[in-house]
């Protein structure tokens, strides 16, 4: 049983990214991206190779920085900089 | 290529411990993505019997009351344009959902976010949005008033509603794995009042198994602290500039939690000075007489959603309430259990 698991976990581990997208519909999904541009309160965030806006009204991230992006809305930076780290 | 043998550890351990413990314990996972990272990864059948989890009431369209979305369906059937998140179209009011309201002819949108409500509201002067969502989902809603946008509040906040489980002699919740993105708003402190063992967690299949495992420990050794086991995004504060927009514009209200009933200061309600925006004021007079609210027949989510039964305990699970056909909330939302429990129905694992 714990070997399946374990080869199931290996095979799904980390979502694809379109499945990320897609899942983004969904309110209260919060996922991961990088801020490439910052102008005003508006953020151009980089979701691997795919790019989208996001207000940075409730945090003040850098160029570079990690934010977990939620229903338009970037709300924390992440600690570490590993963009695949969590939804 | 390795198997995980951090995880692999952690299970072990995680068995180790429950025997230890020796009585059923019950963990209850509080926020709806949290249910779905357990019931996809299989976490059920990795841990021993009588560690038992159940789904809470971090999902905001179960707990979403009746009359709200009769209110919105009432608006969008008189001319007024109603935009909200995708999962509330189906969940069933008390004659029918937003989704068959639109049938019929309603003008009504599914946005991904309040930014683009209020986009919709270049062309729709009067739309009214349906904000429904825990801390994590209210500061966006704060900023679109701000900027103009009328809504129907439903907003909902999360450590009371924990509170009211804990002191529930019906379930006997033995712990809780806290939700991830509330607490990256509220921080850790909201919790400390709750007389239970608590773990933050993240949404990684390995998280919540290394939660589950910092869990066993509080109970084994009788401690009830709250423990933060996703520190890359939570820390003890939280947001405080989201919390600072929130209360810009809300204040702390009882709210109804739709199968739970009235919970203390546990909702949000526009000030004083927003409650022009406050649709359910403005129209009033359309809003009177609404549908009496009526359970729908053996539905069990509030027992769901109150961790007293598995949504394959109730009757109706995929025999009369399926996705398509969703005789409750619970079946309706991607963070509801009893759709959860259905989509990984043949697995045995939800
Ligand atoms: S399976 Fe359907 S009827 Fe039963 S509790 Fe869940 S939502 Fe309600």
């Amino acid at each position: 049983m714990i070997v399946i698991t374990s080869l199931y976990f290996l095979i799904h581990k980390k979502p694809t990214f379109n499945n990320l997208l897609i899942e983004y519909k969904i309110m209260c999904l919060a996922i991961p991206g990088k801020v490439i541009k910052i102008d005003d309160d508006n953020a151009t965030i980089d979701y691997n190779g795919i790019t989208k806006q996001a207000k940075i009204t409730i945090i003040s991230p850098k160029i570079g920085d990690y934010v977990l992006v939620h229903a338009g809305f970037a709300i924390e930076i992440l600690k570490k900089d590993r963009k695949d780290d969590t939804i | 290529m390795p198997v995980d043998t951090d995880t692999e550890n952690i299970i072990s351990e995680i068995k180790e411990i429950a025997e230890d413990i020796n009585r059923p314990v019950k963990i209850m996972e509080v926020c709806g993505t949290h249910t779905q990272t357990i019931a996809k990864y299989g976490i059920k059948t990795l841990l021993p019997e009588n560690i038992q989890l159940v789904s809470g009431p971090g999902c905001p369209v179960c707990v979403t009351p009746q009359r709200t979305i009769d209110s919105a369906v009432r608006l969008a059937q008189n001319g007024i344009p109603i935009a909200t998140y995708g999962d509330m179209l189906k969940v069933p009011g008390t004659e029918m959902s937003l989704e068959v309201a639109k049938e019929n002819g309603s003008k009504v949108f599914i946005v991904e976010s309040t930014i683009d409500a209020l986009k919709l509201k270049t062309e729709y002067p009067n739309l009214v949005f349906l904000a429904i969502g825990f801390e994590t989902t209210t500061p966006m809603t704060a900023w679109a008033v701000k900027n103009g946008l009328d809504i129907i509040c439903a907003h909902k906040t999360i450590p009371e509603a924990m509170n009211v489980i804990v002191s529930n002699q019906d379930n006997q919740i033995d712990g809780f794995l806290n939700p991830g993105h509330v607490s990256a708003i509220i921080g850790t402190r909201p919790y400390r009042d709750i007389n239970a063992p608590q773990v933050i967690a993240g949404f990684e299949p390995e998280d919540v198994l290394k939660s589950i495992l910092m869990l066993l420990k509080q109970i084994n050794t009788d401690r009830k602290e709250v423990e933060n086991n996703y520190t890359k995004i939570v820390n003890d504060d939280g947001n405080k500039k989201a919390r600072a927009l929130t209360s810009s514009i809300f204040e702390t209200c009882d709210s109804e939690w739709r199968g739970i009933g009235i919970i203390k200061d546990s909702g949000l309600k526009l000030k004083k000075q927003y409650q022009n925006h406050d649709a359910m004021e403005k129209y009033r007079e359309l809003l009177k007489d609404l549908p009496e609210p009526k359970d729908n027949k053996g539905c069990r989510c509030a027992d769901v959603i109150m961790g007293v039964i598995e949504p394959k305990k109730c009757p109706l699970f995929s025999k009369v309430c399926t996705p398509d056909n969703p005789t409750g909330p619970c079946m309706v939302g991607t963070e509801s259990a009893c759709k959860i429990a259905y989509k990984y129905r043949g697995d045995d694992n939800a």
